[in-house]
């Protein structure tokens, strides 16, 4: 018992040092990762950066064009109207027409637009009870569902409430008394029987907030992996294959979506991006629900960050891509025109935090370092990083070094013995976060 | 014996619990009402949307509770034996040293238990009464984290009042405060729930630390 108590305490030790020495290494020494912002010039500059530059101790910022070079303030605003409008405006300098497309006002707003998807929104706890918002309520705005729908799974069908009724498929639930809606629920069920939907759902995507200019509905995958889009219209249920309505069906019907992502835009051009099994994004446009592949070379829905910007001349898809094994970390932006044809395409290596010299110094410190929120996830879970190879050798050297240390204080006390065994292979490990523990145990006999 | 370290335990502590179970279920009672005035203050649907999409639960201020119980149950317990090296009479006994000490935190943590239980038996019912069953899983995913710290800090109270050597005593704090710290992370719901096997194991195995500074207690052990 009492080994196994001071490996577990000797473990512990390790362990909370493991997470808190690095953490606070990190506090300490990490700087700001500066990531440009890129736009995409409506007057056929090309591709603009707002860039943070670092002059001595101060950091300002800087706007350049894609060759680097350095433009002023002025100068960079009238290559970007659609985005610098309120200012051109202002100063009127605003253009009333760019490339024979009226610009105005209305237009402008209604055409922007911004989708971003970042990798903990994908890997985040939800309740799995969706609001179905009236797509025609017959009123100017939408309106919060009074209901919402859960989505069993099993698709039985009870006729009465008791104890041998088995669950509907979908079940809908009333706030005020919290309890189920059996017609709007037996209703919806035979809407999903009827569009030959089958169980379990294996994506979902909705955008649950009234604060928006109509409601696409809900996208739901079923098990086959087929997508189906359901929209209710005054408190009756549509669901369709979309596949069935599709301009390439056969896309629709091969695409398998992990994640579906909605957020509706004024010009209704935008139905959903999805990500399928593979981490490919698509996109699905217009009204007959066109699947465009976003031309991006690198991208890992679990690490990486999408967005896509829009206005009235263009569509920009900015990736930024997290540090992978043998690759930095990097921005690939990707031009597209309204059709989502691609006009340009801008890639740069951005600089590696951990290849800073106090990122690789805590490299070599702490061997091991783990934490467990992350932000690639809205769950807490245990994330671990090692040394890297290039590393290796002087982060051996070190523990090597404590590890000699560790054995002069064990002969100087005079408690070299088998019994710690543990607290040497702790120390020749985990180096500085081994060594600490190990002296601070108290001994077992 | 056990039987009557049982009943040694109880006569020591029934007061204290008594009144830690009183205070949990009144805090509980009043978390239960402020929801009730929540529901009745705005419409059903606004409080299942904050409970949905902003991940509002009414019993989060409960959220330290446990870990003060799980302090001053082991204080309270192990204090007095300490102090007044009652302890040695029970690590003689015939029981032996490691079950009777494994005893006495059995006897601490089941009336911490039960001093909690009834608390979050208020929450399952009281959020019953408004939200469907989803809502008892976020409950589970979200309060036996707390819970599970309430124990740890329980068994390190144990551990660190029964070492005999202050250099430990520290030792041990420490490893606790950094521990604990990581059970009570949550910030939205379900959030910890893939790792709470993990924080489940690590409670677990820290049954032994208190049993190992008994042991060091008894050989007289300040090194």
């Amino acid at each position: 018992m009492r080994h196994a108590a001071r490996i577990f305490l000797l473990l512990t030790g390790a362990a909370l040092l493991a997470h808190y020495l690095p953490l606070g290494w990190h506090i300490l020494t990490a700087g700001r990762q500066r990531v440009p912002y890129v736009y995409y010039g409506d007057t056929g500059a090309g591709f603009l950066f707002t860039r943070v530059e670092k002059a001595g101790g101060d950091t300002r910022l800087i706007h350049t064009d894609a060759a680097g070079r350095a433009l002023e303030r002025d100068t960079f605003e009238s290559l970007l109207p659609l985005t610098f409008h309120a200012q051109l405006y202002k100063t009127g300098a605003m253009p009333k027409e760019i490339g024979g497309v009226a610009v105005t006002p209305g237009a402008l707003r209604r055409e922007q637009f911004n989708l971003r998807v970042r990798p903990d929104q994908l890997d985040t706890p939800l309740v799995p009870l969706h609001p179905v918002f009236e797509t025609d309520n017959g009123r100017a705005r939408l309106e919060i569902p009074p209901d919402f729908m859960r989505i069993n799974g099993a698709a039985g069908v009870a006729d009465a409430p008791g104890p041998g009724a088995r669950r509907r498929a979908i079940e809908f639930l009333d706030p005020k008394t919290n309890t189920i809606l059996p017609e709007k629920s037996a209703l919806y069920t035979d809407a999903f029987a009827r569009a030959r939907f089958v169980f379990p759902v294996t994506a979902a995507g909705s955008n649950p907030t009234a604060r928006k200019p109509y409601d696409e509905g809900i996208y739901l995958a079923d098990a086959e992996g087929q997508v189906f889009l359901l929209r209710q219209a005054r408190g009756r249920p549509g669901l369709v294959r979309v596949a069935d309505h599709a301009a390439d069906p056969a896309a629709w019907r091969a695409l398998r979506p992990r994640h579906i992502i909605v957020n509706e835009i004024e010009t209704r051009e935008l139905r959903a991006l999805i990500i399928d099994a593979g981490g490919k994004p698509w996109l699905a446009v217009g009204e007959n629900h066109r699947l465009v592949p976003l031309p991006v070379t690198r991208y890992n829905p679990a690490a990486d960050t999408l967005s896509l910007r829009g206005n009235l001349l263009h569509r920009l898809l900015v990736v930024q891509t997290a540090a992978a094994p043998g690759a930095a970390p990097a921005l690939e932006a990707v031009a597209l025109d309204r059709d989502y044809r691609v006009l340009d395409r801008h890639h740069e290596t951005l600089p590696d935090p951990a290849a800073r010299p106090a990122a690789r110094a805590g490299r070599v410190l702490f061997p091991l370092a783990w934490w467990l929120a992350g932000d690639t996830s809205g769950y807490l879970g245990f994330h671990a990083r090692v040394t890297p190879r290039d590393l290796l050798p002087a982060a051996a050297a070190l523990n090597a070094l404590l590890l000699a240390a560790h054995l002069l204080i064990l002969r100087r006390n005079k408690t070299l013995a088998p019994a710690r065994l543990p607290d040497l292979a702790a120390t020749a490990a985990l180096g500085l976060c081994g060594l600490l523990p190990a002296l601070l145990l108290p001994r077992a006999g | 014996m056990s039987r009557a370290l049982f009943y040694k335990e109880w006569i020591k502590l029934r007061l204290w619990w008594v009144l830690m179970l009183a205070a949990g279920v009144a805090f509980a009672l009043v978390l239960f009402f402020k929801l009730r005035y929540v529901a009745n203050a705005n419409e059903a649907v606004t409080v299942w949307n904050a409970w949905i999409f902003k991940g509002w639960l009414f019993f989060r201020p409960f959220q330290y509770v446990p870990l003060v119980f799980g302090v001053a149950l082991g204080l309270l317990q192990f204090l007095p034996e300490v102090q007044a090296r009652r302890v040695r009479l029970v690590l003689h006994l015939p029981l032996g040293e490691t079950r009777a000490i494994a005893l006495h935190l059995a006897a601490g943590l089941l009336l911490l238990a039960l001093a909690l239980l009834p608390a979050a038996l208020v929450f399952s019912l009281g959020g019953a009464l408004w939200f469907p069953r989803e809502w008892q899983g976020n409950l589970f995913h979200v309060l036996t984290p707390w819970l599970l710290a309430g124990a740890g800090a329980y068994l390190a109270a144990a551990a660190v009042l029964l070492e005999t050597n202050w250099r430990h005593r520290v030792f041990y704090l420490l490893l606790a405060a950094g521990a604990l710290r990581l059970f009570l992370l949550e910030t939205f719901y379900d959030t910890c729930a893939r790792i709470l096997p993990a924080l489940a194991l690590w409670v677990l195995a820290l049954v032994l630390v208190p049993l190992f500074s008994s042991h060091r207690f008894r050989k007289g052990l300040v090194r």
